[in-house]
């Protein structure tokens, strides 16, 4: 039971001043991240699960700050623990975390690589941001990462502009850039979604190798569920800022038990599925995030709301070992009923 | 790169041709004819009535507009401007005694106001919404709406009047002619020069790095864990200066008479206090080759837009070979 | 038809909730008021010369006092400012005018015609408008027609590449094909259909534009080219105080123009800007 983990968020408030609104992104978050581990982060969009992987890095944006909450990393198996959640936005230690111990590569390629400097360029200032190292000798290095990571002809193209690369090449450099420093963890903020289907397999392929040739931890974000599916070995799903679900990727696939959790499940066309069969949709769309809820947030659109539900938060209940729901109906005791 | 600076410079011969020609068919045009104009007025004073006549059939005077056209434009090409109406002097040589004065103001107020508007939009970019950005932007306002010669004449009340720190007027001081002397000459009228440059330039700044402070590839730079203003400088900046390079660059054509008013206010003995005596006095020759000169400059400023934003963009340096 | 108003009482909503535009608006209305009703506001004659009475102190009698011929320094202010308002105006509106017309010629027939335009928008461009308008100035004689003329002529470029550049972005539009398929002609189109689309550009360029002008006459005047001395503008008030004893003795004589410059030139400028923010609520 006591697994090792390298970071653990708990209770996390993310808030974003919209005009004189206030707008609660992430609403009190716990996630456990366990070491060398893939982490998948799914939900709509809106959910909040672009902003906890952008508060573990403080990358918010000038409007948007954490509240309450802390986000503990322990880079080292038993080793001391650091709380990034105690750091300033731009203070040195912080600075010195980001794109060291724990990198991020972003949805778009096309429009995360500055295209003023070479690709080279731009993963040596990642390279000798954090580590005292010659020119040549980055280079060298930076060379070899680029031939890892199925970048043809490394040694020219490392002297090449990012508009002379195509979508999924960039989005290599892109994880070249995360990688250069030997990070602890790799937050991918939904990598594939803006590339082709075809494309979005290989970076996929790409960085399960990665993470089983370095041990790299990874946070997967993203509303896919096949690709949660085929990557990940633990899941949260997020629903309006909070985690609704938190278990392994058996346990959400085969023994979902949130009512959102199923509705997503249901909402992913199967090959298996006989065609008169409608997919399932879940009604209503997502609420205003500046909407201040005092009872589940879920509930208005979900098929198995009775009046408990409308009365207060429900809590976090373990339904089996690591697998943990936020639902009232599980208070009850009676899962395998529903 | 070559090729696109050669088809750049290419194209700017045609319009140098346009420009001159409707400069000296305007010239034409206008009273004063090409005898005085053209002749040096000394030796015009010697000759007799049979050999004017003959010295104008010999410069071709005689000819046809266009083909005098283009003998005008061969010499100016030699350094031949032509004679002041008025005075009788070379051109070329008033030119010559004018154009270092406004160089010297124009330059001085080209870097006061480079600096501190890049540095003042720099700052408001980054403090956005702020008190300081908001008092920043009010007096930017302010700064391009009064006009030069008010803030002039306000300077020259307060600083050389009241306060007697700094002379009203002039170039050189004879009885001080140290640098520090010729300094005091140059700050009130390059400063006045500044004021509305330095208010133009921050509110570009401002506008074109809030543009690009909004783009992925800042958190991308910020996600490597770089300091703050290495982001700024190295990724928002060097991504947003174009369209305040060329405002900067745009403005050079102001080296040669963009400081009239300026120069008028301080009796600065510049190019623009001698356009602005050529026009006064109907010297249509001096006023019309000032105006060419203002605007092959112009011209040729544009060609330098055109390269410092192939420097600047590698999309457009790799694109076009 | 409901959802043009709409978009048009957001943009509203927007310019008057924008404190600054709303100071410039109200700065340049009182103003133009001002100077609209000038008889009611003094009984003098801004031009009636009265040695006995030169730079006398400001009074009951004289609101801002006299100027160094004894005339009025209040009533020239609200006639001068009749002038040089009216230049601005009349300038901003004329060559905007004519850079519309060009405009949608270049970018709704494109081609030649655009090419030509564009050409020719470049070869104006390269004279500084300052030298341009001292010479003709110097040339044509000093009156207030040939001020706007020149004005416009030389001014128009902007507006029209402005506005070339909006037409092309239209004519792209799904909208424009089917006024196309269902029979509206080319001019209609133009005019009708798709030059409302881009007024909202010009307009904010008017505001800006008269702020410039009014900037540009008085520097003109003050340099002794502009309007002739006879007539009171803010610029030549200016250019007959800016001799150092004046400047010394009676600062009235330059302070009260030049503020009235500034201050009208400050609320177009806040005003057109304040518009130009509220424009952008369609995206």
């Amino acid at each position: 039971m006591n697994k090792d983990y390298i970071l653990e968020i708990e209770n996390l408030v993310t808030e974003f001043t919209v005009g004189k609104r206030i707008v609660h992104a992430v609403n009190g978050v716990n996630l456990k991240v366990e070491r060398s581990k893939t982490l998948g982060i799914v939900g709509e969009s809106g959910c909040g699960k672009s902003v906890t992987a952008h508060s573990v890095l403080q990358l918010l944006p000038p409007n948007g700050r954490i509240v309450s909450g802390e986000i503990r990393f322990t880079p080292e198996s038993g080793g001391e623990t650091q709380v990034l959640s105690a750091y300033k936005k731009t203070s040195e230690k912080m600075r010195s975390i980001r794109g060291k111990d724990i990198s991020m590569i972003f949805q778009d390629p096309m429009t995360s690589l500055n295209p003023a400097y070479t690709i080279g360029n731009q993963i040596m200032e990642n390279l000798r941001n954090h580590e005292k190292i010659s020119r040549a000798d980055a280079k060298e290095r930076i060379i070899k990462l680029l031939e890892e990571l199925g970048i043809p002809a490394a040694a020219q193209r490392f002297n090449e502009y990012p508009h002379q690369f195509s979508g999924g090449m960039k989005q290599r450099v892109m994880i070249a850039i995360a990688l250069v420093c030997n990070p602890n963890i790799l937050i991918a903020d939904e990598p594939t979604t803006a590339l082709d289907v075809t494309i979005q397999a290989q970076i996929l392929s790409l960085m399960k190798e990665i993470q089983k040739k370095h041990g790299t931890t990874l946070m997967l974000i993203t509303h896919n569920m096949g690709i949660v599916a085929e990557v990940c070995d633990n899941v949260a799903v997020m629903y309006m800022g909070r985690v609704v679900e938190f278990g392994t990727v058996e346990q959400i696939f085969e023994n979902p038990q949130h009512p959102y959790t199923k509705a997503l499940m249901q909402s992913v066309p199967q090959l298996d599925l006989s065609r008169d069969v409608e997919l399932a949709s879940i009604p209503g769309s997502t609420p205003d995030a500046s909407i201040h809820f005092d009872h589940c947030e879920f509930a208005p659109r979900c098929a198995r709301a009775c009046a408990r539900c409308m009365e207060g938060f429900p809590e976090d209940m373990e339904v089996e070992p690591g697998h943990i729901v936020r639902c009232k109906l599980m208070e009850e005791g009676n899962v395998d009923e529903l | 790169m070559f090729k696109y600076f050669l088809k750049r410079l290419l194209v700017l011969i045609p319009k140098l041709l346009l420009i001159s020609a409707a400069v000296f068919f305007a010239m034409e045009l206008m009273p004063g004819d090409a005898v005085t104009r053209s002749i040096d007025p000394e030796l015009l004073a010697t000759l007799q009535p049979e050999q004017i006549e003959a010295l104008k059939e010999a410069k071709g005077l005689n000819n046809p507009a266009y083909i005098r056209y283009f003998s005008w434009l061969a010499g100016i090409f030699q350094g031949d401007f032509g004679y002041s109406l008025t005075s009788g002097t070379s051109i070329a040589k008033l030119i010559a005694v004018r154009l270092p004065a406004t160089l010297e103001l124009a330059v001085f107020g080209l870097l006061i106001s480079t600096v501190f508007g890049i540095l003042l939009g720099f700052v408001t970019a980054i403090h956005k919404n702020t008190p300081l950005d908001y008092s920043c932007t009010v007096l930017g306002m302010v700064g391009i709406s009064i006009p030069e010669f008010f803030f002039g004449m306000l300077f020259i009340l307060l600083f050389a009047i009241q306060l007697q720190w700094l002379p009203t007027g002039g170039r050189f001081d004879l009885e001080n002619p140290t640098f520090w002397g010729h300094m005091k000459h140059m700050l009130l009228p390059s400063v006045s020069l500044a004021i509305t440059l330095i208010a133009t330039l921050m509110r570009y700044t401002r506008s074109c790095m809030l543009d690009v402070m909004g783009k992925d590839y800042i958190k991308t730079a910020r996600a490597k864990g770089l300091r703050e203003n290495t982001v700024y400088i190295r990724h928002c900046f060097r991504n947003g200066c174009a369209p305040v390079m060329i405002l900067l660059i745009g403005r050079l054509s102001m080296l040669i008479a963009g400081t009239t008013i300026i120069e008028t206010i301080y009796n600065y003995p510049g190019m623009g206090s001698m356009f602005l005596g050529a026009v006064s006095s109907s010297d249509t020759p001096v006023a019309m080759m000032v105006l060419l000169l203002t605007s092959a400059t112009t011209l040729v400023c544009t060609f330098l837009a055109d390269i410092v934003i192939a420097v600047l963009d590698p999309r457009i340096r790799f694109g076009e070979e | 038809m409901r959802k043009k108003s709409s978009i048009a009482s957001r943009r509203m909503q927007k310019l008057f909730s924008n404190k600054l535009a709303a100071v410039g608006m109200v700065v340049i209305v009182i103003m133009i008021l001002m100077c609209a009703c000038a008889p009611l506001l003094t009984s003098a004659d801004p031009s009636k010369l009265d040695t006995a009475q030169k730079f006398l102190p400001p009074s009951a009698e004289h609101l801002l006092g006299t100027d160094q011929l004894g005339r009025d320094l209040f009533a020239r202010i609200l006639y001068g400012g009749r002038v040089s308002i009216a230049i601005g105006l009349v300038s901003a509106i004329a060559a905007n005018m004519l850079g519309v017309v060009l405009g949608c010629i270049a970018g709704y027939f494109g081609g030649k015609a655009d090419s030509l335009l564009l050409y020719l928008a470049e070869f104006f461009s390269c004279f500084p408008q300052t030298l341009v308008v001292m010479i003709v100035m110097c040339f044509l004689g000093q009156s207030v027609f040939w001020l706007i003329t020149i004005f416009a002529v030389t001014g128009w470029m902007g507006t029209m590449r402005m506005v070339r550049s909006k037409i092309l972005s239209l004519k792209q539009e799904p909208y424009v094909d089917s006024c196309r398929v269902n029979g509206i002609g080319g001019m209609s189109i133009m005019f009708r259909h798709m030059l409302p689309n881009a007024l909202g550009v010009v307009i904010v360029n008017i505001t800006l534009s008269i702020s410039g002008y009014v900037l540009s006459e008085a520097g003109l005047s003050f340099l002794g080219l502009g309007v002739s001395p006879s007539i009171p503008t803010w610029g030549n008030m200016l250019n007959a105080a800016k001799n150092l004893t004046y400047m010394i003795n009676n600062p009235l004589l330059w302070l009260v123009p030049g503020v009235a410059i500034s201050l009208f030139v400050l609320g177009c400028n806040f005003f057109g800007d304040g518009l130009r923010d509220a424009m952008d609520v369609t995206q």
